[in-house]
């Protein structure tokens, strides 16, 4: 009995030391050596249930007992078939050529048998390691090693020896299968804590690395909000040292003027209740540096309980800076869009998606919430169909960088059925880079009534134009009319005048109907010329012009006339260096005939001198005469069509008024001006000046 | 043997005038009034000078010189425009149809005469 002790007590001593070698097992587990891996494991679970049967207790009729029964039955528990298959061969081996007896057949028999049993608890009992499955397992693992006890020995037999074996086999099984599958499980076990732990371990002192090296600011504190450790980012970001701070709370250092005071109450709050929170607060540095900072705090807690918080704070003062500046753009905008009650539209053309604001809606009747979801369909079905091909081309034209910008008026329907106008306009505010828009922005401002003003103008203007076209085609037919009788009310008494049929006093009289004749018919040219003028309806047939010959022309004219029939000296000055002008000639001659007719007829005595020269300020052409002059006061008068209010001249000679307008209004035409000196009684003198561009050489 | 000239003028006042300034200036005076029967006029008194006035009741100055030019014999018969048409270019405008000469209403007598004289005694 007190070998038996001393056996069990043996067997269980090198079942832990076979728990224990188990674990050094795990360590070499790879996907590749699997398989020797198991074929190593058996084979210590086979020598160790070899070392177990070198000392047996012997039993009558040659059977032996020992605790091989845990270790062949757990081989194949844990190990699986290989494992199992290996153990229990050599178990086997050992048990038939090493321990023999009359009972070898048997034995080796019963490793067999552990073996099957092992495999079987592998596959159904996996992962049940608590030490009541493991007693179970000895339990069932005894049984099914019974039927060996039958092999090599009789029935009677083996039930006798099976008397004598049963307490310890099944008390050895039981408790060897517990001791050894509890070793073996708790060894496991500490092998995935001890894994997870170095996991575990690793990430911390990756972590603790970056919390330290962080530029973020991370702080510690206690459960009261005092500071217990800050990181370097801390210190950087403060300028104050872990040593300066630990013990303080943040907000007796940290604080100053700009801080909020609402933000400071909502944190002592939080912290208060333990919560999270995140905040956006103004800190300032130990050099008294002010800066934004967006503070995450958590509380922090170990195994349930409260230790403290950690703080992680960012500076955000660019962020901040920019958000702030961002909000006040915004509102300026906001401001100048309801400012100038402008609608704005913004078009994403690949999706479609359009986007309005309140006043584009406003303006064709709606509340922008009634449009409902809004797309470039929703501007397709307000616009007038007319103006929508029009806005289609300019869009498509901006989009193939033609323009820059896209402008364009078109008529809306409004909810109440009339059209409205808009001025819209737009550009491509972002290009892919394939070169396609990916965002229009614009505007759309309501332009009906100036719309409805233009479209009265532009009536007005075609009536006007209409009436002033009427004006001159009547001004036209009565010129052409008007001149066949003034032919022979001229004609005849110029045959009167050169016959010799009538007296000194007849032949005069005649001669006055011959000349009002002569003014009808210049009045009749000027009327039309100067009304030509006013509706815009002349042009200059400008031409290379020889100056010389200009100047000839008014020789030849004016030298007789002047001379022989009016009795005053006339002289041309010619003191010009330019030999060609670029102008109508006819007009030009116009413009000098008109001058010189009108010094011939108010000058009765003295000269007309005409000089004509050129300086950097153009070409000047001077009419001087010695004849009774224009008041001051009516110099200026003197270019309005049929003004005629120098009263000296009234007295003088009719004429029409309009010789002088039809001047100023022909140089004008060329660029030039006009001006007149005169003193009443002394003589007048008219400049008329032509720009330089119009000399040509 | 003195020379003809033609007038073509549908104003009774101005026919009589044209008339009058011919013979007193000794030519020969045939006088038509309308565009109608034009070239017959012409085969009949044989003019050496056409005055024409170009706005005719029936037809225009312009046509009828057209008519004329036709004729192979009539290409040197001096024709000259006279007409109420007298604003800035019409004289250009004339000459360019093919016009020998241009006078405007109203005439200025002492020219007109000198025109005459210098179209009939050149050696036309």
């Amino acid at each position: 009995m007190e070998s038996a002790v001393i056996n069990i007590l043996h067997g269980l001593g090198i079942i832990c030391i076979l728990g224990l070698s188990v674990s050094f097992f795990e360590g070499f587990r790879t996907v590749k050596a699997d398989t020797m891996n198991k074929v190593l494991l058996g084979t210590v679970f086979g020598g160790v249930i070899c070392i177990i049967m070198i000392d047996p207790i012997y039993l009558p009729f040659g059977a032996v007992a020992d605790l091989r029964g845990p270790v062949a039955i757990l081989s194949g528990f844990f190990g699986g078939p290989i494992v199992g298959l290996v153990a229990n061969t050599i178990g086997a081996g050992f048990r038939y050529w090493y321990v023999g007896g009359p009972l070898a057949v048997g034995g080796a028999a019963g490793f067999l048998l552990y073996g099957v049993a092992g495999v079987v608890f592998h596959y159904t009992f996996a992962g049940r390691t608590s030490p009541h499955w493991f007693a179970l397992m000895g339990i069932l693992g005894t049984a099914a090693v019974l039927p060996a006890f039958f092999v090599s020995a009789d029935i009677p037999t083996a039930i006798t020896i099976l008397q004598n074996i049963a307490p310890m086999l099944i008390t050895g099984n039981i408790v060897g299968v517990v001791l050894l599958g509890t070793i073996i499980t708790r060894i496991h076990k500490f092998n995935v804590l001890r894994k997870t732990y170095e996991v575990v371990n690793q990430e911390n002192a990756r972590l603790s690395k970056i919390v330290e090296q962080t530029s973020n600011s991370v702080v510690i504190s206690d459960t009261a909000g005092r500071i217990e450790w800050v990181n370097q980012g801390f210190e950087e970001m403060t300028g104050y040292s872990l040593n300066e701070v630990q013990g303080l709370r943040p907000g007796e250092f940290l604080h100053g003027p700009d801080t909020d005071k609402e933000t400071k109450k909502r944190m002592r709050d939080f912290v208060k209740a333990r919560q999270p929170f995140q905040e956006y607060i103004v800190n300032y540095g130990k050099d008294g540096t002010r800066y934004w900072l967006r503070i995450d705090c958590e509380p922090l807690y170990e195994d349930g309980e409260h230790i403290g918080f950690m703080a992680i704070q960012l500076d955000v003062t660019r962020e901040q800076t920019q958000a702030l500046a961002l909000a006040e753009a915004n509102r300026s905008l906001d401001n100048v869009i309801r400012g100038t009650n402008i609608g704005t539209w913004e078009w994403w053309p690949d999706s479609g998606k359009t986007v309005f604001n309140r006043r584009w809606a406003e303006i064709v009747g709606y509340e922008l919430e009634e449009l409902g979801e809004t797309s470039i369909q929703t501007w397709v079905d307000f616009c007038h169909p007319d103006d929508l091909m029009e806005s289609n081309d300019k869009l498509q034209a901006m989009f193939r960088g033609e323009t820059e910008f896209y402008d364009h008026e078109a008529r809306m329907k409004h909810r109440d059925g009339h059209w409205v106008w808009v001025h819209d306009r737009g550009t491509v505010v972002e290009w892919s880079t394939a070169g396609t828009p990916l965002l229009v922005t614009g505007t759309h401002q309501e332009i009906t009534e100036r719309k409805e003003q233009q479209q009265e103008l532009l009536q007005a203007k075609e009536a006007a134009e209409a009436a002033n076209k009427t004006k001159l085609d009547f001004l036209a037919t009565m010129s052409h009319e008007l001149r066949t009788p003034l032919n022979a009310i001229i004609g005849f008494s110029d045959i009167l005048v050169m016959g010799d049929k009538l007296d000194k006093e007849q032949a005069e009289w005649v001669g006055y109907i011959n000349e009002a004749g002569k003014n009808l018919s210049g009045l009749l040219s000027d009327i039309l010329d100067i009304a030509k003028i006013e509706s815009g309806r002349i042009e200059l047939a400008e031409s290379r012009v020889s100056l010389k010959k200009v100047v000839d022309f008014l020789d030849q004219v004016y030298k007789l006339k002047v001379q022989e029939e009016n009795d005053l000296h006339f002289n041309i000055i010619r003191r010009f260096t330019c030999e060609e002008i670029f102008v109508d000639e006819i007009k030009l001659k116009q413009i000098l005939t008109n001058i010189l007719n009108n010094s011939v007829k108010f000058t009765e005595e003295g000269s007309i001198d005409v000089e004509i020269w050129n300086d950097k300020s153009g070409l000047w052409f001077t009419v001087a005469d010695t004849g009774i002059g224009i008041e001051k006061e009516y110099i200026d008068k003197m270019f309005t069509p049929f003004e005629r209010s120098s009263e000296v001249q009234k007295r003088a000679i009719e004429g029409t008024g309009l010789g002088l307008a039809l001047v100023k209004k022909l140089t004008e035409l060329h660029g030039g001006e006009v001006k007149i000196c005169s003193d009443v009684g002394v003589g007048t003198q008219v400049h008329v000046r032509l720009p330089p561009e119009r000399i040509i050489k | 043997m003195s020379k003809t000239v033609m007038i073509v003028e549908d104003n009774l006042l101005n026919q009589r005038l044209f008339s009058s300034l011919i013979t007193m200036l000794g030519y020969k005076v045939c006088v038509l009034d309308r565009g109608d029967g034009f070239m017959e006029h012409v085969e009949a008194c044989q003019p050496d000078m056409i005055l024409m006035d170009i706005q005719l009741p029936d037809r225009d100055g312009d046509d009828l010189l057209v008519d004329l030019r036709k004729k192979v014999e009539y290409n040197s018969t001096v024709v000259v425009a006279v007409t109420a048409y007298a604003l800035a270019g019409d004289r250009e405008k004339f000459l360019m149809a093919g016009f020998d000469d241009y006078v405007g209403k109203p005439i200025e007598t002492a020219d007109f005469v000198k025109l005459i004289h210098r179209h009939l005694e050149d050696g036309y």
